[in-house]
């Protein structure tokens, strides 16, 4: 059984298209990554999973469950840190602990799961008080009560430091070894890299790929980006750079080159250049970020 | 249960945001003020003159119309944001992340916040009835704790309004502007628009005086708040008809009101009324349920 399963699933609003047509399968305890930049309907998809909005087309299925009809049942069994949430600022942590301890019926103890997010000190403050790092990982401990077959995370590393992003992907491969499927979201390609079995790339509302993490990684690793600051360039050695192999697109602003390239050719793109007489003043290569992935995956299918 | 847990957190929040405090600090004064001077003023004066004592029934007809002012305002205070507020600030997904369905967390808001109204409410009244117990006013118990639990139940309808607008709301703003238009209307222009309604009848349609004090009664009893009036005057009216006319006030008017429904139609009853009063804790937590359910958060 798929832990998540989304068949032609759209949102509408009005008139703007937050998700369109959307079709993703997440296995039974694998941890997989929701990559894509703000705004690309991610948060629209994990509010359709816990049925906070309703999709105006297609069918959803959470750990075999109707995402609608039984979310009931489906928010039994999972633990979800939401996005764009707030806590009640005069409770105290632990109270919020408790409550998610009680809501799902469980016999954690409280302590016990602040404890494990690493603010077992600031239990008995209020949550108002707490910082944004703090209450991400109180919503965290909210999540992992009742050992949730399925954990939702929305942005988990929002509001974190590097070490608090590192604990948080520790606890992740901790519950994936209890046997939890974990689904998070994320627009930061290497959070979603140093953890992930899989990734789906979601851009505009559509999921523009689906694929493997060492595939992601090929991905981003053959389309690098050079940028290079040239003098005179005469326009023979355009053609010729893009007739390089390992090359994947060269773009021209003013005296600035941008060209995708794969790892081994950018001596040759830099060579090339030279032998046609254009003038380098400089060079550096860019890391891949997500739009380069998306030129990766778009151009590659193309 | 998991009513039971949202009804729980909300009672929590509410004694941390000292609503319940000052719900309380509200009623104990404003019930007790004036249950002294009714007993230091008109009681001592009644012994002094006639040698009996006065009854806490004077004291519950003199406080009947300023209760239906005030219940109602500090429901609305303690309950609009219940729903819209969660939403508006976005603990509402942390608490739908839970496994509570909408119709729970609406029932939990009422449970939690009628709490919240009526231990203040039942404290006032207790705290009232101890001024009676050490003055010399007689204190007609029977009475007494009947209008007290009317009272509270006041509060509980007007808490239903409350979070069935709020749950209807999309922001927290909408649930206020609801909110107090629900109270303007009820409490300050119902009575203006009953006549009104009569007075357009009268002028267009060749509809009987009778027919037409019944339908003016009838409008004015669909208003919980002067459901709630009529239904007091219960306690210290001779019967239901007196209950029912003490709501055009007494003279003439009474006079001529009271001939027109004499025998009071069974639709004006004391059951019936009662009936329609407690339709107000049902229909608005249904109708924003309703809206509650289908929304986008």
């Amino acid at each position: 059984m798929a832990a998540i399963e989304l068949h032609g699933v759209s949102k509408r609003y009005d008139d703007v298209v937050a998700v369109e047509d959307l079709d993703l399968g997440v296995k039974e305890g694998e941890v997989f990554g929701f990559l894509g930049p703000n705004g690309a309907g991610k948060s629209t998809t994990i509010n359709m999973l816990l049925d906070f909005v309703h999709p105006s087309e297609g069918t959803i299925e959470v750990l075999g469950y109707d995402a609608h009809a039984d979310s009931l049942r489906v928010r039994e069994r999972i633990g979800v840190l939401p996005e764009g949430f707030d806590v009640y600022d005069r409770l105290t942590g632990r109270k919020h602990v408790e409550l998610a301890i009680d809501s799902k019926e469980a016999s954690d103890d409280a302590d016990a799961l602040l404890e494990r997010v690493g603010i077992a000190d600031a239990a008995d403050r209020k949550a108002g008080d707490y910082s944004k790092g703090m209450t991400q990982r109180l919503a965290l401990a909210m999540a992992l009560a009742g050992s949730p077959d399925l954990l939702i995370l929305d942005e988990p590393s929002t509001g974190l430091d590097p070490n608090g992003a590192l604990e948080m992907r520790e606890i992740v491969r901790e519950e994936v070894e209890r046997g939890a499927t974990v689904f998070f979201s994320s627009h930061i390609l290497g959070q979603v890299e140093a953890v992930c079995d899989r990734v789906g790339i979601l851009r505009e509302g559509r999921l523009v790929a689906e694929d493997s993490v060492s595939g992601l990684r090929k991905a981003a690793g053959t389309d690098a980006t050079l940028r290079i600051t040239v003098g005179e360039l005469p326009s023979r050695a355009l053609d010729r750079v893009r007739a390089l192999e390992g090359v994947s697109g060269v773009e021209q602003d003013g005296s600035v080159l941008r060209v995708g390239v794969e790892d081994g050719s950018k001596t040759a793109v830099l060579s090339t250049l030279e032998e046609e007489g254009a003038e380098v003043r400089d060079f550096e290569t860019e890391e891949a970020s997500l739009e380069d992935l998306f030129r990766a995956y778009t151009e590659g299918a193309a | 249960m998991s009513w039971q847990v949202v009804a729980r957190k909300d009672f929590a929040d509410s004694i941390r945001s000292r609503g319940l405090w000052v719900a309380s600090a509200v009623f104990l004064v404003l019930f007790v003020v004036p249950a002294y001077l009714v007993a230091d003023g008109v009681g001592g004066a009644v012994v002094q003159q006639t040698g009996q004592q006065i009854s806490s029934d004077a004291f519950i007809s003199l406080l009947a119309s300023f209760v239906a002012f005030l219940i109602p305002i500090v429901a609305i205070v303690l309950a609009y944001a219940s729903v819209a507020g969660e939403r508006d600030s976005g603990t509402l997904k942390l608490l739908l992340a839970l496994p509570h369905s909408r119709r729970d967390v609406v029932l939990g808001k009422i449970v939690g916040r009628s709490a919240v109204i009526v231990l203040p409410i039942l404290l006032g009244f207790l705290a009232a009835a101890i001024v009676f117990l050490i003055t010399p006013v007689s204190l007609e118990v029977g009475n007494y704790v009947a209008f007290a639990l009317l009272s509270a139940l006041l509060g509980v309808v007007f808490v239903c309004l409350a979070v069935g607008i709020s749950a209807a709301a999309r922001t927290r703003r909408q649930a206020m502007l609801g909110n107090v238009g629900v109270y303007v209307i009820f409490s300050l222009f119902w009575g203006s628009f009953a006549e009104g309604l009569v007075s357009l009848l009268n002028e267009y349609t060749d509809t009987a005086f009778e027919t037409l004090v019944r339908v003016q009664l009838a409008t004015r009893l669909l208003n919980p708040v002067d459901a709630y009036q009529s239904l007091a005057a219960i306690l210290w009216t001779q019967d239901a008809l007196g209950a029912r006319l003490s709501l055009f006030g007494g003279g003439l008017a009474g006079q001529v009101y009271g001939q027109a429904l004499d025998p009071l139609p069974a639709y004006f009853s004391d059951p019936v009324v009662a009936v329609v009063f407690l339709a107000w804790l049902v229909l608005p937590p249904v109708v924003g349920y309703l809206a509650f359910r289908d929304a986008d958060l």
